[in-house]
């Protein structure tokens, strides 16, 4: 009985969470969550995954009070429209609940639904744009029948994917990261205006050397802009990746970009046809589409190379292909994990060939203390 | 001595750090248990840190312990928090951007950390997280919250409340009116 009540404890001035302002009368055991104020309960459950909140609001009524706190922005997607349709339309009801309930919601993303649902996005939008007055930031893609959505909603969008150049562009205020096809597509098809001013950011899939002239209409409006990145591997690798490298360059040379052809002092004396041309990071880039043999294939081709080629390597897969043509006596021993476990980025390591690993429990547990990045090996 | 201890302080400079953490000042539990901790680790603590800027460290290094006073601030509770600190001092500083703090609140737990929050008492273990939430670490809070969210994934309410040992305040007619509204949860993928 002693030990019981010693195990418990009282709250009747204030919660772990220092609400003086509560009163609780009920006495809390000290192993409950219970003991937790409101806050203190809406932080741990701002970590659990948007559907498991719908899913645990009837845990307790305080659980019902905190558990959608932490919802401030929202990403949708082909898996939630699912499952709120109803035959082909959506259930608009159901929507609304789910907007009540996330009444902080500040940010909306819709970028995650896919063609086969893109006609929804205005009803989406709608909806929630009704039921959260917090709502400040839209993040969507441009389809067919945006235009008319751009006129409701176009103060609100500020981040804008794939999208066909609309004229309601214009309407867009606040856009500040946006990502397209090309740099024309930023302007008029008919009047050739530009429509979008003060971006932040802005990815192209391609571009080419004959927009030198939108790109300096472009950049002349757009002087906050943070990074220009443009997606390389649709790219030929040879005469225009030099040439735009270098119109780029040039073109925004006064602006603080991401868009940076490293120069340590020495870019005159780079041959311009040379990979060499290029810094780490750039480096690292376009060496991150090769696959993991590749990587080691092409380790020793310049100390350039040594350095970037396994930069974004984040996860290893060592399976018996792997092994028979990349380790030295087709065996995983101590030395090779520790080597291999020093990749920088490297976060998993997956094992998959107990027959050839040499290497205790141990030697893999001991692995963990000295690389904090690395949270995972699997064997199997 | 005492000159550099304050003239270091606020210093974010690493080696810096690394000779602030040589100095320890003690911590005093709400049960009355004195422990030593690195200056640099307890001002991981933001309680402990304006305590240490609003005293200076001398007074603090030199006089009598800083006292925590929260119940959650047990014995137990103050030896694993001071661990945590301790192996956490020289983690980089948090970086504010928003695309960052979402990354971060994504991450996994290291594994360090997993296996530090991942004790079998729950009452100390929500004594940790009420302490660190009293002494304002946020990275432990942290921890302490993906930990519990990554033990419910998955389980259903009533496995929550056994879990957690929550007490299931709502009628049965209340219940089920949350499970209709929510019923697009349980829809097939």
């Amino acid at each position: 009985m002693a030990q019981q009540i010693t195990q418990r404890m009282a709250s009747l001035e204030t919660t772990d969470d220092g609400e003086d302002n509560i009163q609780q009368p009920q006495m809390y055991a000290k192993n409950s969550m219970d003991r937790f104020g409101d806050d203190m309960c809406a932080l741990i459950l701002s970590y659990i995954t948007f559907e498991d909140r719908f899913r645990y609001e009837c845990v307790s009524k305080q659980f019902q009070r905190t558990v959608f706190e932490s919802v401030v922005d929202i990403h949708i997607y082909n898996r939630l429209i699912e499952k709120i349709l109803s035959g082909k339309t959506i259930d608009v009801q159901m929507l609304a609940t789910i907007a009540i309930k996330c009444a902080n919601i500040k940010t909306i993303d819709c970028r995650g639904i896919g063609y086969t649902y893109e006609r929804h996005i205005p009803e989406v939008l709608n909806t929630f744009r009704d039921n959260c007055r917090h709502l400040r930031d839209i993040c969507t893609k441009l389809v067919n029948d945006s235009s008319k959505s751009l006129q409701t909603f176009g103060s609100l969008v500020t981040e804008i994917g794939s999208f066909s150049p609309y004229h309601e562009l214009i309407d867009c205020q606040r856009l500040s990261k946006m990502s397209t096809m090309r740099i024309s597509d930023v302007f008029d098809t008919t009047s050739g205006r530009l429509l979008v001013k003060n971006l932040r950011r802005i990815e192209l899939r391609t571009h080419s050397s004959d927009s030198k002239e939108l790109l300096s209409a472009f950049v002349a409006h757009n002087q906050s802009l943070k990074s220009f990145t443009v997606d390389l591997i649709n790219l030929r690798f040879d005469k225009p990746l030099t040439e735009i490298n270098q119109n780029m360059a040039q073109q925004m040379k006064h602006l603080k970009t991401s868009l940076e052809i490293r120069d340590d002092g020495n870019e005159d004396n780079r041959q311009q046809n040379s990979m060499d041309r290029f810094g780490d990071n750039l480096c690292a880039l376009l060496l991150s589409y090769l696959s993991l043999e590749d990587r080691f294939r092409l380790e020793c081709v310049s100390k350039q190379f040594q350095r970037t080629v396994f930069l974004n390597v984040m996860s290893i897969h060592i399976n018996e292909e792997f092994v028979n043509k990349l380790i030295e006596n087709n065996t995983i021993d101590t030395k090779y994990l520790d080597n291999i476990s020093r990749l920088p980025a490297l976060q998993t390591l997956v094992i998959h060939c107990r027959y050839y690993n040499n290497c205790s429990d141990n030697d893999i547990e001991n692995l963990f203390p000295e690389r904090p990045k690395l949270k995972l090996i699997e064997i199997y | 001595m005492a000159d550099n201890a304050d003239h270091i302080d606020g210093d974010d400079n690493e080696d810096v750090r690394a000779q602030q953490n040589l100095i320890k000042i003690k911590l005093k539990s709400s049960e009355g248990g004195i422990y030593e901790c690195g200056l640099t680790a307890a001002k991981m603590s933001d309680l402990v840190k304006n305590m240490v800027e609003s005293l200076g460290t001398d007074a603090v290094v030199t006089t009598e312990p800083i006292i925590l006073g929260n119940e959650a601030v047990t014995d137990a509770a103050l030896k694993k928090i001071i661990e945590w600190v301790e192996f956490h001092w020289d983690d980089p500083p948090v970086d504010h951007d928003f695309e960052d703090e979402k990354d971060r609140r994504n991450e996994e737990l290291s594994h360090w950390d997993k296996q530090f929050i991942d004790v079998d008492d729950q009452a100390l273990l929500f004594d940790v997280i009420a302490a660190a939430n009293y002494m304002d670490i946020k990275g432990l809070v942290e921890v302490g919250a993906k930990h519990i969210c990554s033990k419910i994934r998955g389980k259903s309410c009533q496995e929550v409340r056994e879990m957690l040992k929550i007490t299931n305040d709502f009628t049965a007619e209340e219940e089920d009116a949350i499970h209709k509204e929510n019923a697009w949860i349980y829809a097939k993928d």
